[in-house]
C-alpha cells in the first residue's frame, strides 16, 4: 500500500475533527441537522474509500467519548459512505450540482439502510440522531420495529446527506487547486483546462 | 497508602467485560448493575458543569428512555394506547445503551491522554493512525473556537442569525472561511511533522511508562474468561 503523506494524514485528522466538532458548529447556528458525516465526505472525494473510512471510522470512535457511546456501532455505516461517495464522484458527483443532488439522496438512503439493522438489533430502535420520534410514530402506526426505523432513517437520512453534499461541494471549491493533486482522486475536480 | 493504578488495557477490557455482562444478564440484575455503576461513576453529590462528559452522557441517556418508552409501548388504534407489558423491552435497551455510557464514562474519567497513547504505541498500531488520532482530538476544539469567532465577525458586519436560510447562509460563511484557513494551518503541520521524522524507520517512544503489573494480569484474565463465559452461555 502506498504511504500517506503527512498533508495527508493531517488533513485526515481535519476531517475527523471536522465530522465530530460540526455537531457543535451546526449548534451555534441552531439548525436541525447533524452533517456528522462531512469529513468522511471531503476524504472519500478527494482520497478514494480507504480515506474515506478511516476518517468515519476515527470519528465514530471520538464521538463515543465525546458526543455518545452508541456510535463506534455506526463503524460501518461509515464505511458504506465512503464507498458511496467514492464511486459516484467518477460520476462528477461534489462537481456538478445536479448529480451533487442525487447523489446526496443516494448516499442517504443506503446510509438509512445500513444503520437501520445496529439501530433496531443493538439499541432497540433508539438511534439518538434526530429520527427517534418518526421511529415512535412509524411504531405506532402498527409497522415492525426494523420497518418503523428504516422509515424514519429514510426521512432524515436523505436530507441530511443532500445538505452534506451540498456543503462539501462548496467546500471542495474553495480548496486551492494545487492541493487536488496531493489526493488520489484530486485530479477528478481540477478544472477541464488545468488537466490539460 | 499508594493508590493503584490500573494499566489502560486491563481498563479497558474490564469496561468491555461489563457491558457484554450487561446485555446478557436478566432486566432486574441489568437495572441492579448499571444503577450501581451510574451511581459511583457519575458521583452522588458532585453537581457537575454542563458540557461535562457525565452530563452530556446522562441528558442522551434519559432521552434514548424516553424514546425507548414511546417506540415499545405506544400504538394507535382509533386513539393512542399504552402497552405497559412492552415496558420490559424498553427497560432491557435503556439499560444496554446505560451500560455504554457507564464503561465510557468510567475509561474517560480515568485514563488520561498520555497512558492512552503510550497504550496505542506499546500495542504497534501504525503511527499514521495513532497520529490521526491525537491530531483530530486536537483539532476540534480549535475548529469549534474559531467557528464562534467567525460568527462574531459576521455579526459585527451586520450579520443577522434569524430563519432557517440565514441560517444555512451563516453556516456556510462559517465553513468557508474555516475550512480555507485551517488548510495553511495544515500545511505548516505536515511540514512540521515531516521535519520531525513521523515516517523515519523504527519503534516510537513515549515519555509516560506504562507497565503491566501482576493485578493487571490477573484482571485481564478474569475479564477474558467472563467474556468467553458470557459469549458461549
Amino acid at each position: 500500500m502506498k504511504r500517506w503523506d503527512t498533508f495527508q494524514l493531517v488533513f485526515l485528522a481535519f476531517c475527523a475533527a471536522l465530522n465530530v466538532g460540526i455537531g457543535a458548529i451546526v449548534g451555534i447556528v441552531k439548525l436541525p441537522i447533524y452533517l456528522d458525516s462531512i469529513g468522511t465526505f471531503i476524504a472519500a472525494a478527494l482520497g478514494g474509500w480507504l480515506y474515506g473510512a478511516t476518517v468515519g471510522i476515527i470519528a465514530v470512535l471520538i464521538a463515543a467519548v465525546a458526543i455518545t457511546p452508541t456510535s463506534p456501532a455506526y463503524a460501518g455505516t461509515a464505511i458504506v459512505i465512503a464507498l458511496c461517495v467514492s464511486i459516484l464522484v467518477r460520476y462528477r458527483f461534489l462537481k456538478s450540482l445536479l448529480v451533487t443532488i442525487i447523489g446526496g439522496l443516494i448516499v442517504g438512503v443506503f446510509a438509512a439502510i445500513v444503520s437501520a439493522p445496529v439501530t433496531t438489533y443493538l439499541y432497540g430502535g433508539v438511534s439518538l440522531a434526530g429520527a427517534d420520534a418518526l421511529t415512535a410514530f412509524f411504531k405506532a402506526m402498527g409497522n415492525t420495529l426494523i420497518e418503523s426505523v428504516i422509515l424514519g432513517g429514510l426521512a432524515t437520512d436523505p436530507i441530511d446527506k443532500l445538505a452534506t453534499s451540498l456543503i462539501a461541494l462548496s467546500l471542495l471549491k474553495a480548496l486551492p487547486k494545487r492541493l487536488y493533486q496531493r489526493f488520489p482522486n484530486g485530479r477528478l475536480f481540477l478544472p477541464e483546462k488545468a488537466k490539460e | 497508602m499508594r493508590k493503584i493504578v490500573l494499566h489502560p488495557v486491563t481498563r479497558l477490557s474490564i469496561a468491555l467485560s461489563f457491558i457484554i455482562f450487561i446485555w446478557r444478564i436478566p432486566l432486574a440484575y441489568q437495572a441492579i448493575a448499571v444503577f450501581l455503576g451510574a451511581i459511583i461513576i457519575w458521583g452522588i453529590a458532585k453537581p457537575l458543569p454542563s458540557q461535562d462528559p457525565g452530563n452530556i452522557f446522562l441528558r442522551l441517556w434519559l432521552t434514548a428512555g424516553f424514546f425507548l418508552t414511546m417506540i415499545h409501548t405506544i400504538s394507535y388504534d382509533d386513539g393512542l394506547i399504552f402497552n405497559q407489558d412492552r415496558l420490559y423491552v424498553a427497560g432491557k435497551s435503556f439499560f444496554r445503551i446505560g451500560s455504554l455510557m457507564v464503561a465510557f464514562l468510567w475509561i474517560i474519567r480515568t485514563m488520561k491522554t498520555e497512558e492512552l497513547y503510550a497504550m496505542l504505541i506499546d500495542l504497534r498500531l501504525p503511527i499514521p493512525v495513532i497520529y490521526v488520532i491525537f491530531q483530530a482530538l486536537y483539532l476540534i476544539p480549535r475548529l469549534i473556537e474559531r467557528a464562534k469567532d467567525i460568527l462574531v465577525a459576521q455579526q459585527a458586519r451586520g450579520f443577522i442569525l434569524r430563519g432557517v436560510r440565514r441560517r444555512i447562509k451563516a453556516l456556510i460563511l462559517i465553513l468557508s472561511p474555516l475550512f480555507s484557513t485551517m488548510i495553511y494551518e495544515l500545511e505548516e503541520g505536515a511540514a512540521s511533522i515531516a521535519a520531525r521524522g513521523l515516517h523515519a524507520p523504527g519503534m516510537k517512544s513515549h515519555i509516560n511508562t506504562i507497565r503491566l503489573t501482576v493485578l493487571d494480569s490477573i484482571l485481564i484474565g478474569i475479564s477474558i474468561i467472563i467474556t468467553v463465559l458470557l459469549v458461549i452461555s
